[in-house]
Protein backbone atom coordinates (compact mmCIF):
# COMPACT_ATOMS: atom_id res chain seq x y z
CA UNK A 1 0.00 0.00 0.00
CA UNK A 2 1.56 3.00 -1.17
CA UNK A 3 2.25 6.60 0.01
CA UNK A 4 1.03 5.83 3.71
CA UNK A 5 2.81 3.66 6.25
CA UNK A 6 1.42 0.80 8.06
CA UNK A 7 2.68 2.18 11.73
CA UNK A 8 1.28 5.76 10.66
CA UNK A 9 -2.05 4.62 11.96
CA UNK A 10 -2.60 5.61 15.77
CA UNK A 11 -4.87 4.22 18.20
CA UNK A 12 -8.46 5.43 18.96
CA UNK A 13 -11.39 4.98 21.23
CA UNK A 14 -9.64 7.85 23.14
CA UNK A 15 -10.61 7.06 26.23
CA UNK A 16 -10.45 10.34 28.97
CA UNK A 17 -8.57 7.98 31.72
CA UNK A 18 -5.47 9.31 28.79
CA UNK A 19 -4.94 5.05 28.49
CA UNK A 20 -3.91 3.99 24.90
CA UNK A 21 -5.71 2.05 22.92
CA UNK A 22 -3.93 -0.79 20.90
CA UNK A 23 -4.40 0.58 17.19
CA UNK A 24 -4.62 -3.42 16.22
CA UNK A 25 -7.30 -4.06 18.03
CA UNK A 26 -9.43 -0.66 17.40
CA UNK A 27 -12.26 -3.07 15.31
CA UNK A 28 -11.81 -5.52 17.76
CA UNK A 29 -15.84 -7.16 17.49
CA UNK A 30 -16.84 -4.64 15.07
CA UNK A 31 -18.45 -6.82 11.38
CA UNK A 32 -17.88 -4.63 8.54
CA UNK A 33 -18.87 -5.07 5.19
CA UNK A 34 -16.99 -3.74 2.49
CA UNK A 35 -18.58 -3.86 -1.22
CA UNK A 36 -16.23 -3.46 -4.23
CA UNK A 37 -14.05 -4.68 -2.14
CA UNK A 38 -12.17 -7.14 -4.68
CA UNK A 39 -10.15 -4.02 -5.91
CA UNK A 40 -8.85 -0.25 -5.28
CA UNK A 41 -10.21 1.95 -2.55
CA UNK A 42 -12.60 -0.65 -1.56
CA UNK A 43 -9.72 -3.83 -1.48
CA UNK A 44 -7.32 -1.24 0.80
CA UNK A 45 -10.25 -0.49 2.95
CA UNK A 46 -11.17 -4.30 3.35
CA UNK A 47 -7.30 -5.07 4.40
CA UNK A 48 -7.26 -1.77 6.74
CA UNK A 49 -10.16 -2.84 8.73
CA UNK A 50 -9.46 -6.21 9.16
CA UNK A 51 -5.48 -5.42 10.54
CA UNK A 52 -7.54 -3.23 12.80
CA UNK A 53 -9.24 -6.22 14.05
CA UNK A 54 -12.40 -6.24 12.50
CA UNK A 55 -14.30 -8.91 10.60
CA UNK A 56 -14.70 -8.25 7.47
CA UNK A 57 -16.93 -9.53 4.59
CA UNK A 58 -15.63 -8.00 1.08
CA UNK A 59 -17.82 -8.34 -1.67
CA UNK A 60 -17.69 -7.64 -5.77
CA UNK A 61 -18.92 -8.92 -8.92
CA UNK A 62 -15.50 -9.63 -9.72
CA UNK A 63 -14.05 -12.89 -7.98
CA UNK A 64 -11.68 -12.82 -5.04
CA UNK A 65 -8.40 -10.92 -5.51
CA UNK A 66 -4.94 -12.11 -4.70
CA UNK A 67 -4.71 -9.05 -2.43
CA UNK A 68 -7.21 -9.34 -0.31
CA UNK A 69 -6.22 -10.42 3.32
CA UNK A 70 -5.84 -13.48 4.12
CA UNK A 71 -8.47 -13.19 7.44
CA UNK A 72 -10.88 -10.77 5.16
CA UNK A 73 -13.77 -12.86 4.06
CA UNK A 74 -15.54 -12.48 0.58
CA UNK A 75 -18.35 -13.11 -1.70
CA UNK A 76 -19.56 -12.09 -5.12
CA UNK A 77 -22.16 -10.14 -5.43
CA UNK A 78 -24.34 -7.62 -7.34
CA UNK A 79 -25.06 -4.28 -5.71
CA UNK A 80 -27.98 -3.61 -8.15
CA UNK A 81 -29.44 -7.03 -7.45
CA UNK A 82 -31.53 -6.65 -3.68
CA UNK A 83 -32.06 -10.35 -3.67
CA UNK A 84 -27.97 -10.48 -3.35
CA UNK A 85 -27.77 -7.53 -1.19
CA UNK A 86 -30.21 -9.34 1.41
CA UNK A 87 -28.03 -12.83 1.13
CA UNK A 88 -25.39 -10.96 1.56
CA UNK A 89 -26.83 -9.45 4.86
CA UNK A 90 -28.05 -12.95 6.18
CA UNK A 91 -24.95 -15.00 5.49
CA UNK A 92 -23.05 -12.27 7.44
CA UNK A 93 -25.54 -11.98 10.55
CA UNK A 94 -25.84 -16.37 10.46
CA UNK A 95 -21.92 -15.89 10.86
CA UNK A 96 -21.18 -13.04 12.74
CA UNK A 97 -24.41 -12.18 14.74
CA UNK A 98 -24.74 -8.32 13.27
CA UNK A 99 -23.19 -5.59 11.24
CA UNK A 100 -21.27 -2.72 12.59
CA UNK A 101 -19.93 -1.36 9.83
CA UNK A 102 -21.49 -0.56 5.66
CA UNK A 103 -18.70 0.53 3.08
CA UNK A 104 -20.75 1.23 -0.11
CA UNK A 105 -17.15 1.24 -2.48
CA UNK A 106 -18.68 0.02 -5.83
CA UNK A 107 -18.52 2.10 -8.11
CA UNK A 108 -18.26 2.93 -12.29
CA UNK A 109 -16.92 5.56 -14.52
CA UNK A 110 -18.04 6.34 -17.80
CA UNK A 111 -17.18 8.40 -20.11
CA UNK A 112 -20.32 10.34 -22.17
CA UNK A 113 -21.71 13.96 -22.55
CA UNK A 114 -25.53 14.79 -23.04
CA UNK A 115 -25.37 13.72 -26.80
CA UNK A 116 -23.20 10.80 -26.48
CA UNK A 117 -24.83 9.07 -22.83
CA UNK A 118 -27.07 6.53 -24.17
CA UNK A 119 -30.21 5.88 -22.07
CA UNK A 120 -28.93 2.22 -21.40
CA UNK A 121 -25.31 3.50 -20.06
CA UNK A 122 -26.98 6.45 -17.87
CA UNK A 123 -29.11 3.56 -16.50
CA UNK A 124 -25.99 1.28 -15.70
CA UNK A 125 -23.93 4.37 -13.95
CA UNK A 126 -27.30 5.39 -11.91
CA UNK A 127 -27.79 1.61 -11.01
CA UNK A 128 -24.44 0.68 -9.72
CA UNK A 129 -23.31 3.93 -8.16
CA UNK A 130 -26.65 5.45 -6.62
CA UNK A 131 -29.03 2.17 -6.47
CA UNK A 132 -26.36 -0.23 -5.49
CA UNK A 133 -25.34 2.35 -2.52
CA UNK A 134 -29.35 3.00 -1.97
CA UNK A 135 -29.53 -1.13 -1.52
CA UNK A 136 -26.88 -1.80 0.55
CA UNK A 137 -27.94 0.71 3.16
CA UNK A 138 -31.43 -0.55 2.79
CA UNK A 139 -30.54 -3.76 3.12
CA UNK A 140 -28.07 -3.37 5.67
CA UNK A 141 -29.03 -0.78 8.46
CA UNK A 142 -31.68 -3.33 9.96
CA UNK A 143 -28.80 -5.97 10.86
CA UNK A 144 -27.16 -2.89 12.43
CA UNK A 145 -27.40 -2.49 16.26
CA UNK A 146 -29.50 0.37 17.09
CA UNK A 147 -26.70 1.34 19.59
CA UNK A 148 -24.57 2.00 16.62
CA UNK A 149 -23.02 1.57 13.40
CA UNK A 150 -21.50 3.63 10.43
CA UNK A 151 -21.98 3.36 6.76
CA UNK A 152 -19.55 5.05 4.65
CA UNK A 153 -20.72 5.90 1.11
CA UNK A 154 -17.99 6.60 -1.91
CA UNK A 155 -19.06 9.98 -3.82
CA UNK A 156 -16.43 12.00 -5.20
CA UNK A 157 -14.90 15.37 -6.00
CA UNK A 158 -17.32 14.84 -9.10
CA UNK A 159 -20.63 14.96 -6.89
CA UNK A 160 -20.00 19.04 -6.29
CA UNK A 161 -18.27 19.86 -9.70
CA UNK A 162 -19.94 19.78 -13.03
CA UNK A 163 -17.84 17.63 -15.99
CA UNK A 164 -19.48 17.82 -19.23
CA UNK A 165 -18.01 14.81 -20.76
CA UNK A 166 -18.83 12.79 -17.32
CA UNK A 167 -22.47 13.64 -17.18
CA UNK A 168 -23.98 10.11 -16.18
CA UNK A 169 -20.68 9.87 -13.27
CA UNK A 170 -21.48 13.25 -12.09
CA UNK A 171 -24.82 13.03 -11.56
CA UNK A 172 -24.65 9.57 -9.96
CA UNK A 173 -21.86 11.08 -7.31
CA UNK A 174 -24.27 14.05 -6.54
CA UNK A 175 -26.81 11.94 -5.18
CA UNK A 176 -24.82 10.02 -3.34
CA UNK A 177 -24.02 12.68 -1.52
CA UNK A 178 -27.76 13.82 -0.83
CA UNK A 179 -28.37 9.95 -0.45
CA UNK A 180 -25.86 9.65 2.27
CA UNK A 181 -27.45 13.06 4.16
CA UNK A 182 -30.69 11.61 4.00
CA UNK A 183 -29.55 8.22 5.07
CA UNK A 184 -28.04 10.35 8.30
CA UNK A 185 -31.03 12.09 9.03
CA UNK A 186 -33.45 8.99 8.60
CA UNK A 187 -31.59 6.99 11.15
CA UNK A 188 -31.26 10.17 13.34
CA UNK A 189 -34.64 10.69 13.51
CA UNK A 190 -35.37 7.17 14.31
CA UNK A 191 -33.47 7.57 17.09
CA UNK A 192 -30.32 5.24 16.34
CA UNK A 193 -26.99 5.73 16.72
CA UNK A 194 -26.34 4.64 13.46
CA UNK A 195 -24.27 7.25 11.41
CA UNK A 196 -24.00 7.73 7.66
CA UNK A 197 -21.27 9.42 6.13
CA UNK A 198 -19.61 9.74 2.12
CA UNK A 199 -15.95 10.33 0.74
CA UNK A 200 -14.76 12.65 -2.07
CA UNK A 201 -11.67 11.73 -3.63
CA UNK A 202 -10.35 13.28 -6.48
CA UNK A 203 -7.84 10.76 -8.63
CA UNK A 204 -7.33 7.78 -7.06
CA UNK A 205 -4.33 5.54 -8.49
CA UNK A 206 -6.93 2.30 -9.12
CA UNK A 207 -8.15 -0.12 -11.96
CA UNK A 208 -11.14 2.05 -12.52
CA UNK A 209 -9.43 5.41 -13.14
CA UNK A 210 -6.51 2.84 -15.11
CA UNK A 211 -9.32 1.52 -17.30
CA UNK A 212 -11.13 4.42 -18.20
CA UNK A 213 -7.85 6.20 -19.22
CA UNK A 214 -6.74 2.57 -21.70
CA UNK A 215 -9.93 3.21 -23.70
CA UNK A 216 -8.40 6.29 -25.24
CA UNK A 217 -10.87 8.94 -23.74
CA UNK A 218 -11.03 13.13 -24.41
CA UNK A 219 -9.23 13.62 -21.80
CA UNK A 220 -5.77 12.87 -20.52
CA UNK A 221 -4.97 11.24 -16.86
CA UNK A 222 -2.05 14.73 -16.89
CA UNK A 223 -4.78 17.10 -17.43
CA UNK A 224 -6.90 15.30 -14.71
CA UNK A 225 -3.97 15.47 -12.21
CA UNK A 226 -3.73 19.47 -12.92
CA UNK A 227 -7.19 20.24 -11.46
CA UNK A 228 -5.21 19.62 -8.50
CA UNK A 229 -3.46 21.74 -7.59
CA UNK A 230 -1.31 18.85 -5.72
CA UNK A 231 -0.84 17.36 -8.99
CA UNK A 232 -0.25 13.58 -7.61
CA UNK A 233 -2.95 10.40 -7.35
CA UNK A 234 -4.26 9.18 -4.29
CA UNK A 235 -3.26 6.43 -3.18
CA UNK A 236 -6.55 4.11 -2.70
CA UNK A 237 -4.69 3.20 1.02
CA UNK A 238 -5.37 7.21 1.59
CA UNK A 239 -8.37 6.90 0.92
CA UNK A 240 -9.21 3.76 3.17
CA UNK A 241 -7.55 5.75 6.17
CA UNK A 242 -10.53 8.35 5.96
CA UNK A 243 -13.13 6.09 5.77
CA UNK A 244 -11.73 4.02 8.47
CA UNK A 245 -12.05 7.05 10.66
CA UNK A 246 -15.67 8.07 9.48
CA UNK A 247 -16.42 4.42 10.35
CA UNK A 248 -14.86 3.93 14.08
CA UNK A 249 -15.95 5.59 17.64
CA UNK A 250 -13.05 8.91 16.84
CA UNK A 251 -15.93 9.89 14.06
CA UNK A 252 -19.08 9.35 16.89
CA UNK A 253 -20.77 12.97 16.48
CA UNK A 254 -20.24 13.12 12.58
CA UNK A 255 -22.68 12.21 10.49
CA UNK A 256 -24.78 13.32 7.10
CA UNK A 257 -21.29 15.17 5.96
CA UNK A 258 -18.75 14.49 3.07
CA UNK A 259 -15.76 14.66 3.31
CA UNK A 260 -13.11 15.55 0.44
CA UNK A 261 -9.63 13.81 -0.23
CA UNK A 262 -8.69 15.32 -3.33
CA UNK A 263 -5.27 17.32 -3.15
CA UNK A 264 -7.59 20.43 -2.82
CA UNK A 265 -9.22 19.93 -6.04
CA UNK A 266 -12.21 20.80 -3.90
CA UNK A 267 -11.00 24.38 -3.19
CA UNK B 1 4.64 3.93 16.68
CA UNK B 2 2.51 7.02 16.99
CA UNK B 3 2.30 9.26 13.72
CA UNK B 4 2.45 12.62 16.35
CA UNK B 5 5.51 11.73 18.39
CA UNK B 6 7.52 14.94 18.48
CA UNK B 7 5.97 16.94 16.27
CA UNK B 8 5.36 20.72 17.21
CA UNK B 9 1.79 21.56 17.49
CA UNK B 10 1.08 25.03 18.32
CA UNK B 11 -2.63 25.19 19.61
CA UNK B 12 -4.30 28.93 19.71
CA UNK B 13 -6.59 29.16 22.19
CA UNK B 14 -5.29 26.11 23.81
CA UNK B 15 -5.79 27.38 27.17
CA UNK B 16 -9.65 26.26 27.20
CA UNK B 17 -12.29 24.52 25.93
CA UNK B 18 -12.15 22.32 22.19
CA UNK B 19 -8.54 23.94 22.02
CA UNK B 20 -7.67 22.78 25.45
CA UNK B 21 -8.86 19.16 24.62
CA UNK B 22 -6.85 18.90 21.63
CA UNK B 23 -3.52 19.98 23.62
CA UNK B 24 -4.50 16.88 25.92
CA UNK B 25 -4.91 14.92 23.01
CA UNK B 26 -1.07 16.34 21.40
CA UNK B 27 0.30 15.50 24.67
CA UNK B 28 -1.38 12.45 24.49
CA UNK B 29 -0.44 10.75 20.86
CA UNK B 30 3.05 12.27 22.04
CA UNK B 31 3.36 15.51 20.02
CA UNK B 32 4.83 18.54 21.78
CA UNK B 33 2.00 20.54 22.90
CA UNK B 34 2.51 24.07 22.92
CA UNK B 35 -0.21 26.69 23.79
CA UNK B 36 -0.93 29.90 22.43
CA UNK B 37 -3.25 31.84 24.71
CA UNK B 38 -3.66 34.94 25.99
CA UNK B 39 -5.19 33.39 29.26
CA UNK B 40 -2.21 31.16 31.15
CA UNK B 41 -3.76 27.33 31.09
CA UNK B 42 -4.70 25.33 33.62
CA UNK B 43 -2.02 23.85 35.67
CA UNK B 44 -0.60 20.30 35.38
CA UNK B 45 -0.62 19.77 31.71
CA UNK B 46 1.56 18.26 29.31
CA UNK B 47 2.15 21.00 27.48
CA UNK B 48 4.33 24.39 26.68
CA UNK B 49 2.80 27.53 27.05
CA UNK B 50 3.76 30.90 25.16
CA UNK B 51 1.92 34.30 25.56
CA UNK B 52 -0.29 34.87 22.58
CA UNK B 53 -2.69 37.60 21.56
CA UNK B 54 -3.92 36.22 18.11
CA UNK B 55 -4.95 39.70 17.11
CA UNK B 56 -1.41 41.48 17.43
CA UNK B 57 0.88 40.71 14.69
CA UNK B 58 3.66 41.65 16.68
CA UNK B 59 2.67 39.33 19.71
CA UNK B 60 2.75 36.72 16.91
CA UNK B 61 6.45 37.43 15.86
CA UNK B 62 7.54 37.44 19.53
CA UNK B 63 5.72 33.47 20.39
CA UNK B 64 7.05 32.41 17.14
CA UNK B 65 10.68 33.89 17.72
CA UNK B 66 10.12 32.25 21.02
CA UNK B 67 9.15 28.71 19.89
CA UNK B 68 10.99 28.24 16.87
CA UNK B 69 14.55 29.64 19.34
CA UNK B 70 13.28 26.61 21.33
CA UNK B 71 12.19 23.87 18.91
CA UNK B 72 13.29 25.06 15.31
CA UNK B 73 10.71 24.66 13.72
CA UNK B 74 6.69 23.87 13.73
CA UNK B 75 4.86 21.02 12.32
CA UNK B 76 1.16 21.73 13.60
CA UNK B 77 -0.65 24.77 13.72
CA UNK B 78 -4.16 24.96 15.33
CA UNK B 79 -6.15 27.86 14.65
CA UNK B 80 -8.52 27.08 17.83
CA UNK B 81 -8.52 30.72 18.88
CA UNK B 82 -12.36 32.10 18.83
CA UNK B 83 -14.66 34.52 20.86
CA UNK B 84 -18.53 34.26 20.57
CA UNK B 85 -19.95 37.76 22.21
CA UNK B 86 -22.67 38.87 23.66
CA UNK B 87 -25.61 41.66 21.76
CA UNK B 88 -24.26 39.70 18.19
CA UNK B 89 -27.78 40.29 16.52
CA UNK B 90 -27.61 41.74 13.19
CA UNK B 91 -29.50 44.97 14.66
CA UNK B 92 -27.95 45.38 18.16
CA UNK B 93 -24.69 44.23 17.11
CA UNK B 94 -21.89 46.99 18.04
CA UNK B 95 -19.08 48.23 16.13
CA UNK B 96 -16.70 47.21 18.68
CA UNK B 97 -18.50 43.70 19.22
CA UNK B 98 -18.09 43.35 15.07
CA UNK B 99 -14.50 44.46 15.33
CA UNK B 100 -13.64 42.04 18.04
CA UNK B 101 -15.13 39.32 16.65
CA UNK B 102 -13.30 39.86 13.46
CA UNK B 103 -9.83 40.32 14.71
CA UNK B 104 -9.76 37.61 16.81
CA UNK B 105 -11.82 34.49 14.72
CA UNK B 106 -10.60 35.98 11.31
CA UNK B 107 -7.64 38.06 11.82
CA UNK B 108 -6.03 35.50 14.11
CA UNK B 109 -6.48 32.95 11.36
CA UNK B 110 -5.35 34.66 8.57
CA UNK B 111 -2.23 35.48 11.18
CA UNK B 112 -1.64 32.25 11.99
CA UNK B 113 -1.44 31.18 8.46
CA UNK B 114 0.51 33.97 6.94
CA UNK B 115 3.40 33.41 9.81
CA UNK B 116 3.50 29.75 10.79
CA UNK B 117 3.09 28.58 6.74
CA UNK B 118 6.35 30.68 6.63
CA UNK B 119 8.21 28.68 9.61
CA UNK B 120 6.46 25.61 7.95
CA UNK B 121 7.63 25.73 4.32
CA UNK B 122 10.99 26.35 5.49
CA UNK B 123 10.87 23.11 7.37
CA UNK B 124 9.72 20.96 4.86
CA UNK B 125 6.00 21.43 5.23
CA UNK B 126 3.08 20.98 8.01
CA UNK B 127 -0.29 21.04 8.40
CA UNK B 128 -2.69 24.06 9.28
CA UNK B 129 -5.93 23.48 11.22
CA UNK B 130 -8.64 26.11 11.10
CA UNK B 131 -11.35 25.78 13.33
CA UNK B 132 -14.90 27.53 11.39
CA UNK B 133 -17.85 26.44 12.71
CA UNK B 134 -21.26 25.68 11.05
CA UNK B 135 -22.33 29.20 11.58
CA UNK B 136 -19.94 29.88 8.58
CA UNK B 137 -22.36 27.35 6.25
CA UNK B 138 -25.56 28.28 8.01
CA UNK B 139 -27.02 31.11 9.83
CA UNK B 140 -28.43 30.48 13.11
CA UNK B 141 -32.16 30.73 12.63
CA UNK B 142 -33.52 31.41 15.84
CA UNK B 143 -31.45 27.91 17.67
CA UNK B 144 -29.26 31.01 19.72
CA UNK B 145 -31.86 33.91 19.91
CA UNK B 146 -29.38 36.17 20.60
CA UNK B 147 -27.85 36.37 17.36
CA UNK B 148 -24.08 35.28 15.68
CA UNK B 149 -23.78 38.09 13.46
CA UNK B 150 -20.21 39.04 13.45
CA UNK B 151 -19.48 35.26 14.19
CA UNK B 152 -20.89 33.54 11.50
CA UNK B 153 -19.34 36.21 9.10
CA UNK B 154 -16.30 35.41 10.81
CA UNK B 155 -16.52 31.62 10.30
CA UNK B 156 -17.52 31.75 6.78
CA UNK B 157 -14.63 34.24 6.13
CA UNK B 158 -12.38 31.39 7.82
CA UNK B 159 -13.92 29.07 5.69
CA UNK B 160 -12.67 30.71 2.13
CA UNK B 161 -9.91 31.83 3.89
CA UNK B 162 -8.22 28.36 4.28
CA UNK B 163 -9.38 28.01 0.49
CA UNK B 164 -7.49 30.29 -0.61
CA UNK B 165 -4.61 29.77 1.84
CA UNK B 166 -4.62 26.04 0.75
CA UNK B 167 -4.17 26.68 -3.01
CA UNK B 168 -1.51 29.69 -2.37
CA UNK B 169 1.06 27.05 -0.40
CA UNK B 170 -0.02 24.38 -3.09
CA UNK B 171 0.74 26.48 -5.89
CA UNK B 172 3.93 27.79 -3.77
CA UNK B 173 4.59 24.08 -3.40
CA UNK B 174 5.35 24.13 0.19
CA UNK B 175 4.20 21.34 1.26
CA UNK B 176 1.84 23.00 3.89
CA UNK B 177 -1.30 21.76 3.74
CA UNK B 178 -4.59 23.70 5.20
CA UNK B 179 -7.89 22.50 6.34
CA UNK B 180 -10.75 23.86 8.08
CA UNK B 181 -13.20 21.65 10.74
CA UNK B 182 -16.37 22.98 11.26
CA UNK B 183 -17.55 21.94 14.48
CA UNK B 184 -21.56 21.82 15.50
CA UNK B 185 -22.35 22.93 19.18
CA UNK B 186 -20.07 21.36 21.57
CA UNK B 187 -20.70 21.14 25.50
CA UNK B 188 -16.97 23.63 26.12
CA UNK B 189 -17.35 26.65 28.10
CA UNK B 190 -17.96 29.06 25.55
CA UNK B 191 -21.31 26.86 25.05
CA UNK B 192 -22.03 26.08 28.65
CA UNK B 193 -21.21 30.16 30.02
CA UNK B 194 -24.14 30.79 27.85
CA UNK B 195 -26.42 28.65 29.11
CA UNK B 196 -25.32 29.27 32.35
CA UNK B 197 -26.21 33.02 32.03
CA UNK B 198 -29.43 32.34 30.16
CA UNK B 199 -32.81 32.97 31.87
CA UNK B 200 -34.16 29.69 30.82
CA UNK B 201 -30.95 27.47 30.65
CA UNK B 202 -33.32 24.28 29.78
CA UNK B 203 -35.00 25.86 26.95
CA UNK B 204 -32.19 27.45 25.49
CA UNK B 205 -29.96 23.84 26.24
CA UNK B 206 -33.09 21.72 24.28
CA UNK B 207 -32.84 24.29 21.33
CA UNK B 208 -29.69 23.56 20.46
CA UNK B 209 -29.72 19.83 21.02
CA UNK B 210 -32.71 19.10 19.17
CA UNK B 211 -31.24 21.20 16.39
CA UNK B 212 -28.64 18.51 15.96
CA UNK B 213 -30.36 15.78 14.13
CA UNK B 214 -28.14 13.67 17.19
CA UNK B 215 -29.94 15.44 19.60
CA UNK B 216 -27.44 16.57 21.69
CA UNK B 217 -24.27 18.62 21.77
CA UNK B 218 -20.60 17.27 20.93
CA UNK B 219 -18.34 16.09 23.74
CA UNK B 220 -14.75 18.16 22.90
CA UNK B 221 -13.16 14.79 22.92
CA UNK B 222 -15.25 13.46 19.64
CA UNK B 223 -13.69 16.36 18.07
CA UNK B 224 -9.84 15.97 18.51
CA UNK B 225 -9.61 12.49 16.53
CA UNK B 226 -10.58 14.76 13.30
CA UNK B 227 -7.64 17.12 14.42
CA UNK B 228 -5.25 14.24 14.80
CA UNK B 229 -5.89 12.96 11.11
CA UNK B 230 -5.49 16.38 9.67
CA UNK B 231 -2.58 17.26 11.73
CA UNK B 232 -0.95 13.89 10.68
CA UNK B 233 0.61 12.58 7.49
CA UNK B 234 -2.45 9.95 7.23
CA UNK B 235 -4.22 12.70 5.55
CA UNK B 236 -1.65 14.19 3.17
CA UNK B 237 -4.03 14.29 0.19
CA UNK B 238 -6.11 16.33 2.09
CA UNK B 239 -5.93 20.04 1.48
CA UNK B 240 -8.20 22.88 1.17
CA UNK B 241 -10.74 21.00 2.40
CA UNK B 242 -13.68 21.42 5.29
CA UNK B 243 -14.78 18.83 7.90
CA UNK B 244 -17.90 18.79 9.27
CA UNK B 245 -18.35 17.38 12.61
CA UNK B 246 -21.33 18.31 13.68
CA UNK B 247 -24.05 15.84 14.60
CA UNK B 248 -25.89 15.80 11.18
CA UNK B 249 -26.79 19.94 12.13
CA UNK B 250 -25.70 20.82 8.30
CA UNK B 251 -27.48 18.07 6.51
CA UNK B 252 -30.71 19.34 6.48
Amino acid sequence: MAGIRRDEVHGTGHDMSGSHADASNMFSGKVAIVSGGASGIGLATANLLAELGARVIATDIAGRPDGLGRTVDFMSHDVTDRDAWRAVGARTVAALGHVDILVNCVGVLSEGNLKTTSLAEWRRVIAINVEGTFNGCQAIIPLMPPSGGSIVNMASVSGSRGDANLIAYTASKGAVVMLTREVALDCARRGTNIRCNSVSPGVVDTAMIADFFAARPSATLPEWLASQPVARTIAPAEVAELIVFLSGPEASFVTGADFPIDCGASA
Amino acid sequence: MQPLRNKIALVTGGASGLGLACVKRFAHEGAKAIIGDIAPPPAGLDAEYVRLDVTSEESWHAALAEIVDRHGRIDVLLNGAGVALDGDDVFGCTQETWRRTIAVNLDGTFLGCKLVSEIMAANGGGSIINIASINGVVGDGGIVAEGVAAYSASKGAVRLLTRSAALDLAARATNVRCNAILPGYFATPMVLDYLAAHPHPGQARSRIETAHPLGRMGLPHELTGMVMYLASSRSAAVTGAEFVVDGGYTAR
